[in-house]
């Protein structure tokens, strides 16, 4: 029953209507009985338009949000029911890359003073002297094929691909486990997409780490993941491994996205 | 027949801190009725430029033009005085850009909105309005009409909704609507379904497909989507770095690149056969336009670079039709479609 890293049981999430200025609003239910397992060590895409609760499903495994009902076991151990001791110790192993690379490094901040943030924060669990955080710092920094000449730039210096791999290096530095990629690439242009893609790849191989993919590009997921889930209204619609949803698709909704994401192929051939 | 679109040798500075950019770098474009041209190229390379420079909206300073003529049926649009050119803008050329939020007032009802552009357009030709009098009228007419057309239910109660009470989706449609509704002869979309999902996407890319076919215009479509442009479009420019690097249908041209960067751009986007970590990413960055390489912009990262691309290529046939500015085209792939 362990063997999953992360496992997600009928998790609802539902938003209750607001009085507002025209009368009562509806509830929305952002995740209705959505269930999923992630095993260690894959990769695991999460496929869904805009609105269908991929968002409040990464929230909730962050525990940003609480679920309405269900829960959410990181190694079998309900996250919700977490102290803030532990919640702290959770966040170490579970970290986030955000969509933009634009708006998730603070401009004021040294890419240092960036990738050792997670350190710094976590000094009770991982001491390290300031010297020993610069290493590891320009450690991180070569892991995403930049360097230790780069630790006292600032973001604005760098390039939308450059500045991702920094958020990547970020997240690696409490060492974590398990990695949640929001959307990583779809800010990037194609080429630059590519090098990350295959840094993650790399870093995957290197590292052991367990990817939680979201994102709505059907070919960069198929490209990158073991496994994918299909979320459509908050409900979970289809899943197992890539090769399966995307050559043979069980559900009209599978189908239709599949059919609908346009592919780089000459018609005719 | 003179082509609806001739962009011939465009050259467009920017003055910037740290000097002059040259953006655009002698571009050349031809459009003619019934083409849909995907404009394709990563950022930066100065497509949405070309885009707004058609309509003549780029802000002088700091663009400056210092060479280049953008015909419009025959017609220099560089030359024209501002009154013209607004009359030509809206009517005669329509636009649409990326996000369909920032594009409505929020603040009017979507009926108002669109009935403001007919009547704009009716302006400067009565025609679009069926030189009724009483404009009023069947402008609000038109805008039923032309919401029914991008598939927008119910569109005479839907006259009076504001932007918020519509989706990115159907907000992109009654953008699509306002764009056609001075029935423009070329329309220039600005990556416009890259907010959108993908089967929203789909729908407006059938949409505008449509519209070429019914009435005969001629679309630019500015996007970094390879697959939208292999499934969208009839033809498709390359841009690198304020160049056309390479242009031709898109058969050809997606389906056997001569240019470097066009096969290593293709070579970077999955596809169904692409296993896991052999996806080719292009190495190093786009070159800095201050002070830009010399000759071929894209020579500092091309595998086949030689002396010779220290002089600028032009673009020449490598097939009828398909064209490559490059000294070391992959000939032999191209010759066998």
């Amino acid at each position: 029953m362990s063997e999953s890293i992360l496992e997600i049981r009928d998790v609802s999430k539902i938003y209750p209507a607001r009085a507002g200025l025209f009368g009562r609003g509806t509830e929305v239910r952002a995740l209705q009985n959505f269930s999923l397992a992630v095993s260690e060590g894959e990769s695991f895409g999460l496929v869904g338009e805009s609105g269908s609760g991929k968002t409040t499903l990464t929230r909730a495994i962050l525990r940003l949000e609480v679920p309405t009902a269900g829960q959410i076991l990181y190694r079998g151990e309900d996250v919700a029911r977490l102290g803030p001791k532990a919640l702290r110790a959770l966040r170490a192993r579970m970290q986030i890359v955000f969509q933009d690379p634009y708006a998730s490094l603070n401009p004021r901040m040294t890419v240092e003073q960036i990738v050792t943030e997670p350190l710094v924060i976590h000094s009770d669990l991982m001491p390290m002297s300031k010297a020993r955080r610069r290493e590891r710092a320009a450690e991180l920094l070569s892991l995403v094929g930049l360097g230790a000449r780069h630790l006292r730039r600032h973001p604005h210096e760098f390039s939308g691909g450059q500045r991702q791999r920094i958020g990547i290096a970020r997240a690696l530095a409490s060492g974590p486990d398990l990695l949640l990629l929001d959307e990583p690439t779809s800010a990037l242009d194609v080429s630059v997409q590519a090098q990350v893609l295959n840094l993650l790849i790399d870093l995957q191989n290197r590292l052991g780490l367990t990817y939680f993919f979201i994102s709505h590009d059907l070919a960069v997921v198929r490209y990158l993941c073991d496994r994918v889930a299909l979320i459509h209204h908050g409900k979970l619609v289809e899943t197992g491994p890539s090769e399966e949803i995307f050559e043979a698709p069980k559900t009209d909704y599978a189908r239709m996205l599949i059919a609908a994401a346009p592919e780089v192929r000459v018609r005719g051939d | 027949m003179a082509a609806l679109l001739d962009i011939r040798d465009l050259h467009l500075t920017m003055t910037t801190f740290d000097g002059v950019a040259h953006v655009l770098n002698g571009v050349a474009l031809t459009v003619r009725r019934g083409e849909i041209w995907g404009l394709v190229g990563e950022s930066g390379c100065g497509k949405s430029l070309t885009g707004l420079s058609i309509s003549r909206l780029v802000p002088s300073p700091p663009a400056n033009y210092p060479a280049g003529e953008i015909l419009f049926e025959g017609e220099d649009v560089m030359q024209l005085p501002p009154r013209r050119m607004q009359a030509l803008r809206g009517k005669r050329i329509g636009m649409i850009f990326q996000d369909p939020t920032t594009n409505l007032n929020p603040t009017a009802r979507i009926g108002d909105q669109l009935i403001d552009v007919a009547l704009a357009a009716a302006g400067h030709d009565p025609s679009v309005l069926g030189n009724a009098p009483g404009g009023g009228r069947a402008a609000r007419a038109l805008a039923i009409t032309m919401l029914s057309r991008v598939g927008i239910p119910e569109p005479e109660a839907r006259l009076a909704s504001y932007p918020h009470e519509f989706s990115g989706g159907m907000r992109q449609r009654v953008l699509i609507a306002m764009a056609l509704i001075g029935r423009p002869d070329l329309l220039i979309a600005d990556e416009p379904t890259t907010a959108l999902d993908v089967s929203v996407q789909a729908q407006i890319l059938a949409l505008l497909k449509g519209t070429v076919a019914d009435h005969d215009i001629g679309v630019i479509l500015i996007t970094h989507n390879l697959g939208v442009v292999a499934e969208t479009c009839s033809h498709v420019a390359v841009m690198y770095a304020g160049n056309v690097v390479e242009r031709g249908p898109v058969a050809q041209v997606i389906g056997a690149p001569a240019h470097p960067y066009t096969r290593a751009l293709l070579a970077s986007v999955p596809r169904r056969e692409t296993k896991r970590g052999e996806l080719q990413g292009l190495p190093g960055a786009v070159p800095d336009l201050v002070r830009p390489p010399p000759g071929c912009r894209f020579a500092p990262r091309c595998p086949r670079a030689t002396a010779a691309c220290a002089t600028l290529p032009k673009l020449e046939a490598v097939l009828p039709l398909h064209e490559v500015a490059c000294y070391h085209p992959y000939l032999e792939e191209a010759a066998l479609v």
